[in-house]
């Protein structure tokens, strides 16, 4: 419904602007498109690597994109951008409308749905062509939300020969996420008064980043919430049943196997670097959530690539890291005490039996990839890539290779 | 007749010298102001602008880029002069801030006689033309 209402206010600036109005307003179309092939090289039971499957698909990946901007006096201008991916049959989607408005030429404000600054590369994730690889390194970027709806203010500055960009940021971002990756498991994540900024600094060929955000959580699951008021309901019969037991020992337990409205922080840092032939980019990210089942994500790359005429030849490494709350099982266990009443023991058991399905979440993978980039035109290139995912966990190395063709217009 | 082979050639040779003097001035480039602006412009405060990095001129003065065709033996010699990128790589660096809303492009003049004209009429304007075509109705801030 939300976005109806974003793609009619849309249409409705961008008719007023193509019409001409007395106003002198200028219409500016952009547009984007990534034609992505690729597979899977090694077993199937390997598993996948961004949706790719044994035979060749060109879906997983590939996406379009028009940008509307209509620029009316005195700063003020209307930003629209409409993207149709692959992996949701090239269904055209609303995904950004904001306005902005230069307040000076340093400072500008813009509110409506953009995309939330966590990443180097966020800003222009869908934009194949202004970055090397044929995905930036999933480990740090596949995070499940991008745009928020929100005000955001953006303060560029020249310090000497550095110039600085502040962006500062406040909305929340409803989105729909496949939990287990199959479609079977759709939960609507929301993240709640997220506020936050990036600030990066830019010397000629240096770039370097930090971000940090905060927000409220809240991933409503079944299965969790029905777990939450087994162990409330369990710490009641507890009470009632054994003499000294203090109620609400549980609680803690109880609150962490839900996000719910959960104390969410991400920090990021970043280097980026464009020297003669040579490129080279690092960043690093943790995600921490108070009272959820997830302990904390670290995720953190590398990447480098040298550039000969017009192609670059470059090579990644990729790291992620997702710990669970591995002791929340102990803990649970010596602060239960076994009654000799059945029905509260079968409890005792049924829980301590689910427990470790909610926090065992546990992952830990490096990737790598290599890959050649060549511009055979000036608004567009050609990508090759190999990408290999270490699965640490479960033990599988998934192998992908994808060919990718980037334009921009 | 022996006399008219030697004049021709010498004719032929005078013109191919004139040419040849001719293509160094065309591959010339100026860049050019308006005569009343007064800003110093480094090679890298040109390159800031036409990076979009900074919006004004030394002297306060808000400064609008103009830029020429892509492809055009001029603009590819203008961005390695200033910038130091090639026209992919000056693609690939404006498409990080259109497609966020963070800028636009300088516009694309396509002649010398449009990006003289626009330049001798606002003072807000910067401009690069071949050195070949300057007059006095702009004022040339550098060249390369």
């Amino acid at each position: 419904m939300k976005k109806h209402t974003f793609k009619v206010s849309l249409l409705a600036a961008a008719v007023g602007l193509a019409a001409g109005s007395a106003m002198a307003t200028e219409l500016r179309i952009d547009g984007f498109a990534n034609i992505v092939a690729g597979q899977m090289i090694s077993d199937s039971e390997d598993g996948s690597l961004y949706g790719y499957d044994e035979d060749l698909s060109f879906s997983p990946e590939t996406n379009y994109g028009i940008q509307f901007r209509g620029d009316l006096d005195d700063g003020l201008s209307i930003t629209g951008q409409i993207v149709g991916r692959g992996n949701e049959d090239y269904d055209a989607k609303v995904t950004w409308a904001y306005l902005t408005y230069e307040i000076s030429d340093e400072l500008s404000l813009k509110a409506g749905r953009s995309r939330v600054p966590y990443f180097m590369y966020s800003d222009f994730l869908d934009i194949g062509y202004a970055y090397h690889w044929i995905r930036p390194p999933q480990a740090v970027y596949d995070l499940g939300f991008e745009n928020q709806d929100g005000i955001t203010l953006d303060y560029l500055t020249e310090i000497g020969d550095w110039s600085s960009r502040v962006t500062v940021m406040v909305g929340r971002s409803d989105s729909d996420v496949d939990l287990d990756g199959d479609g079977t498991n759709e939960s609507r994540i929301r993240i709640l008064n997220q506020v936050g900024g990036a600030w990066s600094v830019n010397y000629d060929w240096f770039t370097a980043r930090i971000a940090y955000f905060t927000s409220r959580v809240d991933i409503p699951v079944d299965d969790l919430a029905t777990l939450s008021q087994g162990i409330k309901d369990y710490d009641a019969g507890l009470a009632l049943a054994v003499p000294g037991y203090q109620a609400g020992t549980l609680d803690d337990t109880a609150d962490k196997v839900v996000y719910d409205q959960d104390m969410a922080q991400f920090a990021g840092i970043g280097f980026s670097a464009d020297y003669d032939n040579i490129i080279a980019v690092a960043e690093y990210t943790q995600v921490r959530i108070d009272d959820a089942p997830l302990e904390d994500r670290d995720t953190w790359y590398i990447s480098a690539g040298y550039r000969i005429n017009q192609f670059t030849v470059f090579g990644t490494y990729e790291k992620y890291n997702y710990n669970a709350k591995t002791d929340e099982v102990e803990k649970f266990a010596n602060a239960a005490p076994i009654t000799g009443v059945p029905a509260l023991d079968g409890a005792r058991a049924g829980i301590l039996a689910g427990l470790p399905d909610v926090f065992s979440g546990e992952k830990d993978s490096e990737g790598m990839g290599i890959g050649v980039r060549y511009n055979f035109h000036p608004s567009a290139a050609i990508k090759v890539e190999l990408n290999q995912l270490d699965n640490k966990t479960d033990n599988t190395k998934p192998q992908s290779i994808a060919v990718a063709t980037n334009i921009v217009f | 007749m022996m006399n008219s082979i030697f004049t021709s050639t010498a004719k032929l040779a005078v013109l191919m010298i004139a040419m040849l003097g001719s293509s160094i001035t065309l591959a010339e480039i100026a860049v050019i102001v308006h005569p009343a602006n007064d800003s110093s412009l480094q090679a890298d405060d040109i390159a800031k602008l036409y990076l979009g990095k900074s919006k004004k001129f030394s002297n306060g003065q808000s400064a609008i880029a103009l830029d020429r065709g892509e492809g055009t033996e001029l603009r590819v010699k203008f961005l390695e002069s200033t910038v130091g990128k090639d026209e992919s790589q000056m693609k690939s660096y404006w498409s990080r801030l259109i497609f966020t809303g963070k800028g636009i492009p300088p516009k694309v003049v396509e002649t010398d006689a449009e990006v003289k004209e626009l330049v001798s009429r606002n003072p807000d304007t910067i401009g690069y033309i071949d050195a070949g075509a300057v007059d006095d109705t702009v004022k040339v801030v550098a060249t390369f």
